[in-house]
């Protein structure tokens, strides 16, 4: 799974400045003197990018037009077409008498290109990578079968997980699980349970939906906060961790390498658990107070101040995004992050469930076979009986 | 188990007292997009 991860962000750090590159340069506009080509509208209609900076900022000058009171005067410096591009690109000046952050949008320019996106490549890569996962898993399961415990069981127990932490785990595990299955039906719904259920079954599903996953996710939010808490400390780096992973963490033979209380592939999985679902809760929290907590216009600031899209290959990042925008960046992060940390919990579901032996146990009754815990956690072991002796010779 | 079910039952009572405490701080959509003068239910 690690070494998957690594091949993906690999990929993407070497695609982006590839694609960067493959960027046409501007179509020559002097046929129309200047104003949009049959070549544009086409490549609208097509859904293809086009570059609309020639547009964007031709919006007259209100102040330059001959005064309406002089002979031959006219009716300002911004003609009709210049006041709808205004509005289009949102730089016209618009007073309303609704006092909300969005109101004096009247026009959203990037809207198609979110439609297109959610319903294109957001679907198909996200579900492919979901869907990919599990793929690679059963394969896997057929190379490798269920890890046994290469030893003989000893019959003794080790009290792996305490209750508090066994709560934090199912909250968070029962939460994401809810909240993915109805982020689904957000996302999806209306494609596969209209043809199936009618537009009113569906309408109750998708309200029914969207209630669920808005308030589950305080629950969600709070199992974050309680799963840092309570294991942060057993997940940070260790010297042990570059063994464990130079040997595969012995998944293929090899043995078992020593580990304390997590091994390094359940810290990559903490760890993704962690800025993952945090990353999810921030543009969660966006989007469940619309408007009210824009956050990709400053982000966007800071990585052009770091030079990270400028190293990408990618230009400096608009910062002068429409509340609406914000939105829809918001709603494309968090599903992106959503499936890329859905891919990761389903590889620990699998572990933690059908992939070996004596694992559910940890976190269904919380103790666990001790040579179960020999074999996969020996340092740990190692730690709890020195503990237990410490307390028995004081005692 | 009992770790379960409680961690399903405590999702369920957040879930109930966040809408519910949302609602009465006036976070619902009908009392965040409309005027005093338009009902929605």
């Amino acid at each position: 799974m690690l070494r998957l991860f690594s091949v993906f962000l690999l990929a993407m750090f070497f695609a982006l400045p590839a694609y960067a590159q493959e960027a046409e340069p501007a179509p020559d506009r002097s046929a129309t003197g200047g104003a949009q080509t049959l070549e544009d509208i086409m490549r609208r209609q097509q859904g293809l990018e086009v570059d609309n900076s020639f547009r964007s900022s031709n919006t007259g000058n209100p102040t330059g037009g001959a005064s309406p009171t002089d002979q031959l005067g006219t009716l300002g410096g911004a003609s009709d077409p210049d006041l709808w591009r205004g509005l289009r690109f949102d730089s016209a000046d618009i007073t309303t008498q609704i006092q909300h952050p969005a109101a004096t949008v009247l026009i959203q320019d990037t809207g198609m290109w979110w439609l297109q996106f959610r319903e294109g490549p957001l679907t198909k890569y996200g579900f492919g990578l979901v869907l990919g996962t599990m793929a690679l898993l059963v394969l896997f399961y057929l190379i490798r079968g269920r890890i046994r415990i290469d030893g003989e069981k000893t019959g003794r127990k080790i009290l792996r997980f305490k209750s508090i932490e066994r709560f934090a785990h199912w909250l968070l595990a029962g939460s994401f699980i809810l909240l993915g299955l109805t982020g689904v039906i957000s996302l999806l719904g209306r494609n596969f349970l209209i043809p199936a259920l009618g537009p009113e079954g569906f309408s109750t599903i998708a309200i029914g939906a969207k209630w669920v996953h808005n308030n589950v996710s305080w629950a969600f939010m709070l199992a974050i906060v309680m799963i840092f808490v309570l294991w942060v400390v057993h997940n940070l780096p260790h010297r042990s961790d570059i063994n464990w992973l130079l040997k595969g963490g012995g998944i293929f033979g090899g043995g078992h390498p020593p580990a304390r209380k997590f091994n390094a592939g359940q810290k990559f999985i903490f760890w993704s658990v962690i800025i993952l679902g945090g990353s999810i809760s921030a543009s969660g929290l966006s989007l469940l107070f619309p408007f009210e907590l824009p956050m990709f216009a400053a982000t966007f600031e800071k990585l052009n101040q770091f030079g990270i899209p400028q190293l990408l290959g990618l230009g400096e990042l608009n910062t002068n995004l429409a509340p609406h925008t914000e939105m829809q960046y918001a709603q494309l992060w968090h599903a992106i992050v959503s499936f890329v940390l859905f891919a990761i919990v389903i590889a620990h579901i699998y572990i933690g469930s059908v992939g070996m032996e004596g694992a559910y146990d940890a976190m269904g009754s919380g103790e666990v076979e001790e040579q179960w815990a020999r074999e996969h956690h020996s340092l740990w072991v190692e730690e709890v009986k020195s503990k237990e002796a410490k307390a028995g010779g004081s005692s | 188990m009992r770790e379960i079910f409680l961690a399903f039952a405590a999702m369920a009572v957040i879930a109930f007292g966040a809408s519910y405490t949302l609602g009465e701080m006036g976070f619902s959509s009908q009392d965040q997009t409309t005027g005093g003068s338009v009902r929605l239910d």
